[in-house]
């Protein structure tokens, strides 16, 4: 590929690359931005060797991912308020560092098929049926499993939320 | 915080420079080919090279040099001022051991005082000799220090190893100082002049400090391993990771026992109303704090155990 082709690739997925990242970085740019920044050279450097992949988005996604998950853990855990993370069944938005950090935990120690799952619903803003269409399953098959997905990951983060002191 | 997920145009342009740059440094830096891929790749060279220089990317590649050198520069400027700056400390650490050694030898201090100061000095030494590697790795290669166990190694110099050797006697100075401090409490507290807490304090603290020298010591081997093409380099840092785990685990591991020991104290105090209820909560909350860490630590062993088997 000619540093056009790379140009054009990159034009092309810097900005769902952005998004993806940001939707999971609970609106922290910095970090946002130092995700992307990151996962991009990888590519360069793994993609000059062995080739771009047929997906590229993706491949450069589960590198973000990765990232993020290992930020995450250099940030260790911490202990934070309730206020500071917004989990029901529309809503999983974690609107600190520190909750960033234990939701990226957390979602690193589910299983592979429910983080995704969670992954797809709340961050990437797909709708149960968008999902069950892709997954070839039932609507309501899929909400059970969003169910059991974030009852495992509320328990997952259950130590770590700390209930805010009445004065 | 800002909930915008739309990327910055500014970042946008910043990062396709640096993906422009990657792309040409590692263009120019490629290892050469050989027998006819070697021609065919040189002539393919030389054709980028003549339309590059056509399309008028000299400027940016002479400007782009520069940038470079000017980072290296800047970047060893800066290097060479945190090493002033460790040698000050390092001096001032060093008089006031001296200062600690005249008043123990005065009968104003008790001997037990010299442990911090020592190990102050001990530090100080440390970081002097981390500095003095990092300006001599920059001057070397014109990049920032890299500490990771895959490092390569800079103009045959085994920079990373280097430093971690420095990591190894601060862990040692460490652990002998809170030798030192334990032997010292545990003589208090035989003669009754101390409690039990300052005592598990005290063995929390030598449990750090030695499973700080294992952690150090299996790098330095895993390091060892790399460099003689044991290991490759993906394999060396998770066995490196699951080095930092396992020696994060012991300290959690004496943390808790620590924890339990105050909640006991704790509630006996409060039993006996020699301290309030909240005193006991607090314990609590502390004691459920390192069972919740050693849990999580227990789960990302058993994570980079499946990913390393995974892996290899």
């Amino acid at each position: 590929m000619d540093e056009a082709g790379w140009l054009a690739l990159y034009r092309e997925t810097v900005a769902p690359l952005y998004a993806f990242v940001a939707r999971r970085c609970g609106g922290d740019r910095a970090l946002a931005e130092d995700v992307t920044q990151e996962a991009w050279l990888r590519a360069v450097d793994a993609w000059r060797r062995g080739g771009a992949p047929r997906e590229p988005l993706a491949w450069l996604q589960t590198t973000a991912r990765r990232l993020l998950i290992d930020w995450a853990r250099g940030e260790g855990r911490r202990r934070f308020d309730r206020v500071e993370l917004a989990l029901d069944e529309q809503v999983l938005a974690p609107t600190t560092p520190r909750a960033v950090a234990a939701v990226q935990q957390a979602l690193a120690r589910l299983r592979a098929p429910d983080a995704a799952l969670l992954e797809e619903f709340h961050f990437d803003g797909r709708s149960v049926r968008e999902i069950a269409t892709a997954a070839g399953a039932s609507e309501k098959a899929i909400e059970g499993r969003l169910r059991r997905a974030r009852d495992a990951l509320a328990a997952r983060l259950r130590p770590w939320i700390e209930e805010a002191r009445t004065p | 915080m800002n909930t915008n997920d739309t990327v910055d145009p500014e970042f946008t342009a910043r990062l396709e420079w640096q993906v422009r740059t990657a792309l040409r440094r590692t263009s120019r830096l490629a290892r050469p080919a050989r027998g006819a891929w070697r021609v065919a790749k040189l002539a393919k060279s030389a054709a980028i090279v003549v339309v590059a220089l056509t399309a008028g990317a000299t400027a940016t590649l002479a400007l782009q040099r520069v940038q470079e050198s000017r980072s290296a520069q800047l970047r060893g400027h800066i290097a060479s001022l945190e090493l002033a700056r460790a040698a000050q400390r390092q001096k001032l650490c060093a008089d006031a051991l001296a200062r600690v050694d005249a008043a123990i030898a005065r009968g104003m201090e008790p001997v037990s005082a010299r442990n911090e100061a020592e190990l102050a000095a001990a530090r100080g030494v440390g970081e002097l000799r981390r500095r003095q590697l990092d300006v001599e790795e920059i001057a070397a290669s014109g990049r920032a220090p890299d500490d990771s166990l895959a490092a390569p190694r800079v103009g045959g110099r085994d920079f990373a190893g280097a430093r971690l050797g420095v990591d190894l006697d601060d862990a040692s100075a460490a652990l002998a100082v809170a030798q030192h401090a334990l032997e010292h409490v545990q003589q208090l507290a035989s003669a009754g002049a101390t409690g039990t807490g300052e005592v598990a304090d005290a063995r929390a603290a030598v449990a750090h400090a030695m499973s700080e020298v294992d952690r150090v010591h299996a790098r330095t081997g895993l390091r060892s391993r790399f460099l003689s093409g044991e290991l490759s380099a993906a394999r060396v840092e998770w066995l490196g990771r699951i080095a930092d785990n396992e020696a994060a685990t012991i300290r959690r591991a004496a943390e808790l026992e620590r924890a339990k020991a105050v909640v006991e104290r704790a509630r006996t105090l409060s039993a006996a109303g020699f301290a309030p209820q909240g005193d006991v909560a607090a314990a609590e909350l502390a004691l459920a704090d390192a069972q919740a860490e050693l849990m999580i630590l227990r789960d990302e062993r058993a994570l980079l155990d499946e990913e390393l088997a995974a892996a290899h």
